[in-house]
């Protein structure tokens, strides 16, 4: 290959880097803050924790990606104390379009790209419902020191979990102006966030449950995602 | 219905976009490792959780994952075989420093020192 074929292959290289570099103004980007609070009835009364977390978006294929829309969410799960010193997790999976599920039937449209346009301005409170994407996954430790100890939580029977008199009331998602939550996971879990190491996460939780291998793994995404929780 | 080994490979390489983050197409639970996520006779067994750099490849719009064949009668030579599967370009010009064009397209020019590859 002669250096001028070499070149003319760079400068077709380069035009296409610039070209796809440039096309990202061609999606509709919408973000918005959503509130995610989780209710939660205790032989001592009501208890509740929230958690704001980002969520943007950007619409539109750009080829040769077929994705039509992609999503990053920033925040942290959502912690409520049911019980002192036992916590319940609900985790950040599902976040992107957890709002819309729950409010689909108020939306004058299902094209995506119309009701990413509504969501941010949008003023509902949605109560979250078992079924369709809306209930977050649920967890806890028995422990909160020891990583072996998590255990999904069943949301229609926290009393499984927690003990008599203890139920779920309600989980709530909102659009907030308000700022995303950051620091809760690292003032409950800085022991685990310090054990990620060079560019690695910190080990992922085994929670048991019925499948083939005996557990699922939960990893960092599902408690922080898009906040540089290395620094905690 | 039989289908050839090629044919088989070809739709777990196109599964992969449709796990994980970003996925085109979401599934719950969709790259869990613990044998609930299936296609045909792949199961997905191993996932970026399970490498411990869920947040790396995040961050650099890397996502692959693993898969062990079991039970295929029509294809045989794949059984007890692992497939991995990497996504290919899904997010060309990422503006939080994950863009494929610029993490991914430049492994392919020969610049090994990308954040895929630390990923």
């Amino acid at each position: 290959m002669g250096w001028r074929s070499a070149i003319g292959r760079g400068v077709w290289l380069l035009v296409i880097v610039l070209m796809a570099i440039g096309a990202t103004g061609c999606r509709d980007r919408n973000d918005w803050h959503q509130k995610l609070t989780v209710v939660v009835d205790t032989p001592s009364g009501q208890v509740s924790g929230s958690s704001v977390v980002e969520v943007k978006s950007w619409f539109g294929q750009i080829p040769p990606s077929t994705n039509e829309v992609s999503y990053k969410i920033r925040g942290e799960a959502t912690v409520v104390e049911v019980l002192p010193g036992r916590y319940l997790f609900a985790l950040l999976g599902g976040s992107k379009e957890r709002y819309y599920w729950a409010v689909r039937d108020e939306l004058p449209t299902q094209n995506r790209g119309k009701w990413l346009k509504l969501i941010p301005k949008m003023s509902t409170v949605a109560i979250l419902e078992p079924k369709n994407h809306g209930y977050p996954m649920l967890v806890t430790f028995r422990d909160i020191n020891d990583p072996k100890s998590v255990r999904e939580v069943d949301p229609l029977n926290l009393s499984a979990t927690f003990g008599p008199g203890v139920s779920l009331d309600e989980i709530t998602l909102e659009i907030t102006d308000e700022p995303v939550t950051e620091g809760q996971i690292g003032k409950l879990l800085g022991w685990w966030l310090k054990q990620a190491k060079d560019n690695r996460d910190p080990p992922a939780f085994g929670v048991p449950n019925q499948s083939p291998r005996g557990y699922t793994t939960v990893g960092i995404l599902e408690f922080v995602r898009g906040i540089d929780w290395r620094q905690e | 219905m039989s289908i050839s080994k090629d044919l088989f490979l070809a739709i777990l390489s196109m599964d992969s976009y449709n796990r994980g983050y970003n996925a085109g197409i979401d599934f719950a639970n969709s790259d869990a490792s613990d044998g609930s996520a299936e296609i045909g006779t792949a199961t997905v067994s191993y996932n970026l959780n399970d490498a411990g750099i869920s947040q790396a490849a995040l961050d650099a719009g890397f996502y692959a994952v693993a898969y062990t064949i079991s039970g295929s009668v029509n294809i045989p030579e794949l059984n007890g075989e692992t497939v991995i599967s990497y996504r290919g370009t899904d997010e060309i010009s990422g503006d939080e420093g994950d863009s494929d064009a610029w993490n991914g397209w430049l492994i392919g020019a020969g610049v090994t020192n990308s954040v895929w590859c630390a990923a």
